[in-house]
C-alpha cells in the first residue's frame, strides 16, 4: 500500500522547486509541467521503495529531460556560438529583470546535457558531487561542463552588453 | 560586465512559485497503472479464449452428435449472464431452450472452461482465468481479425473501470450481447478495416475516461470459434484492438452496434474526452 501521505507531503515541499527546474530545464513553461508531471509520476510509482525521494526526482526530471530532448533533436539546435544579444535602444541602466530574461535566453541555447548542469548546480544548489551522481557522470566532466557553459554565458552577455 | 554567479542564481530563480497539483498528479498516476493492467488482463484473455476455444472447438465437435440441437433451429440464443462479479468463476449457463448439461472441458492450467450446449462457447469466466505468455496475444500471424467467415459475434463485457481504479463488476443483464446477421457483419468489417499502424497523434499520458475490457468472439455458420478480437473501451483515444491477427488501432465501432454495446455502461463507452492538466497554473 503506497503510503500516499508521505507523497503529498514530498509534494507539497519540493514540488515548486521541481516545476520551475523542470521549467528551465525544458525553457517552456508548459513542456516544464509535462516534465515535472512524468518524473513524480515516476516517484510516485516507485513511492516506498525510494530511501532519497528528492535526488530521486531530480534524477528522474533530468533523464525525462534528456531523453525527450533526444527525441526532438529536429527541433531545439545548441549552437556553438551563442546568438548575439543586440539591444539597439540600450538604457544605460539595463533592469535587472531584462538581465535575468537574457541569462534566461542564453540559457535556452545551452546543450541538454550543459543546461541540466548549471540549473542543478545554480538553481538546486547541489555541489559538484552531488550534480555527478544525479547526471550519472564523473565529477570532473561537471566541472568542465560547468566552466564551459558559464564561459559561453559570459562570452554570449558580454557580447551583446558591448554592442 | 559579465554576469556573476550570483546573478546567474537569480535569474534562475526568477518567476519561480507555482506548485503541482498533487491531486491530479496521483489521479493521473493512478489511472496509468490501471490502464496498464487493464491492457495486460485484456491480452491475457485473449490468450485464454484462443486456447480455450481451440480446445472447446474440437472437443464439442467429436461430441456434436451427442449435443441436443437448438430449439431456435441454428440460430445462436443470448448464453446469459457469463459472470457475476468480477475475477470469479462465475460460467457462461446454456441457453435457453437448449438441452443437455454445459460441456466441462479441460482448459488451461488447471482452470476448467464450461461451454454452451448449443455448439457456440459462452464468454470466458473472467480477465483472471487467463493464462501467461500474454506476449503471444499480440498476433503477428497474418493481418485478418478473423480466421473465418463470421456470421455472429459474441460481445463479453468485464465491467469498468473508473479513473481510481476501482473495478465495478458488470450488471448480470448486461455481460454478453451476440450480433446476427449484417449487424454483426459491420461490426466485423470495422475490425478488418482498422489500421495495422498505429498513427502519430499523441495521446494524452492520462487516461481520461472509465474504461471498459470487451471481447469480441467471432462465430462461423457452424458455431465455431472463427477469432477473438479483444479491446478496452473509453480509452482516451486511439482504441486498439488485440487478436490472432496483427493489432488494430483508432477502432471506432460501427454506429448501429452502438446499442449492442451498451452493455459496456454508458460512461465507459465516451472516447476522446482530454482530462485537464495535473499541473495547477
Amino acid at each position: 500500500m503506497r503510503d500516499e501521505a508521505g507523497f503529498r507531503s514530498f509534494v507539497e515541499t519540493n514540488g515548486a522547486t521541481l516545476l520551475h527546474a523542470a521549467r528551465l530545464l525544458t525553457g517552456d513553461h508548459h513542456r516544464g509541467e509535462d516534465l515535472v508531471q512524468t518524473a513524480l509520476t515516476r516517484v510516485y510509482l516507485k513511492w516506498g521503495r525510494i530511501d532519497a525521494p528528492l535526488p530521486y526526482a531530480r534524477r528522474a526530471l533530468v533523464n525525462a529531460h534528456i531523453d525527450q530532448s533526444r527525441r526532438r533533436w529536429w527541433g531545439e539546435r545548441p549552437t556553438e556560438t551563442l546568438p548575439e544579444v543586440v539591444d539597439t535602444e540600450q538604457d544605460a541602466a539595463t533592469t535587472a529583470s531584462d538581465s535575468r530574461d537574457e541569462l534566461r535566453r542564453i540559457l535556452n541555447g545551452l546543450a541538454a546535457k550543459e543546461r541540466a548542469v548549471v540549473v542543478l548546480r545554480y538553481y538546486c544548489d547541489l555541489s559538484e558531487q552531488e550534480t555527478a551522481a544525479t547526471l550519472g557522470m564523473p565529477v570532473g566532466t561537471v566541472k568542465s561542463t560547468c566552466s564551459r557553459a558559464l564561459a559561453r554565458l559570459r562570452v554570449a552577455v558580454t557580447s551583446g552588453v558591448d554592442q | 560586465m559579465s554576469p556573476s554567479e550570483s546573478d546567474l542564481r537569480a535569474a534562475l530563480r526568477d518567476g519561480e512559485g507555482d506548485n503541482v497539483n498533487v491531486d491530479r498528479l496521483i489521479l493521473g498516476a493512478e489511472a496509468d497503472v490501471a490502464r496498464r493492467k487493464s491492457r495486460l488482463l485484456t491480452t491475457a484473455a485473449v490468450v485464454g479464449v484462443l486456447a480455450c476455444a481451440g480446445v472447446g472447438g474440437g472437443f464439442l465437435a467429436s461430441n456434436s452428435g451427442n449435443d441436443a440441437k437448438s430449439a431456435s433451429g441454428g440460430s445462436m440464443a443470448r448464453p446469459g449472464a457469463s459472470n457475476n462479479g468480477y475475477g470469479s468463476d462465475a460460467i457462461a449457463r446454456p441457453a435457453g431452450g437448449a438441452s443437455g448439461n454445459a460441456a466441462e472441458v479441460p482448459g488451461l492450467a488447471g482452470r476448467r472452461v464450461f461451454a454452451a450446449s448449443t455448439g457456440a462457447p459462452g464468454c470466458p469466466p473472467s480477465a483472471t482465468e487467463a493464462t501467461s505468455d500474454a506476449a503471444k496475444a499480440t498476433g503477428t500471424a497474418g493481418t485478418r481479425v478473423f480466421t473465418a467467415r463470421v456470421t455472429s459475434v459474441l460481445l463479453c463485457s468485464y465491467g469498468r473501470e473508473d479513473l481510481t481504479g476501482s473495478l465495478q463488476p458488470p450488471q448480470a443483464s448486461s455481460t454478453s450481447r451476440v450480433l446476427h446477421g449484417a449487424a454483426a457483419s459491420r461490426l466485423v468489417a470495422s475490425l478488418e478495416r482498422a489500421p495495422t499502424r498505429a498513427s502519430s497523434r499523441m495521446c494524452p499520458m492520462v487516461r481520461t475516461a472509465a474504461s471498459a475490457p470487451l471481447l469480441m468472439i467471432g462465430l462461423d455458420a457452424n458455431g465455431r470459434v472463427a477469432g477473438t478480437a479483444s479491446t478496452l473501451l473509453g480509452t482516451a483515444c486511439n482504441v486498439v484492438v488485440f487478436s490472432a491477427g496483427a493489432p488494430r488501432y483508432d477502432w471506432n465501432p460501427p454506429a448501429d452496434v452502438g446499442a449492442a454495446l451498451s452493455i459496456v455502461p454508458p460512461a465507459a463507452s465516451a472516447t476522446n474526452r482530454v482530462h485537464p492538466s495535473p499541473i495547477s497554473s
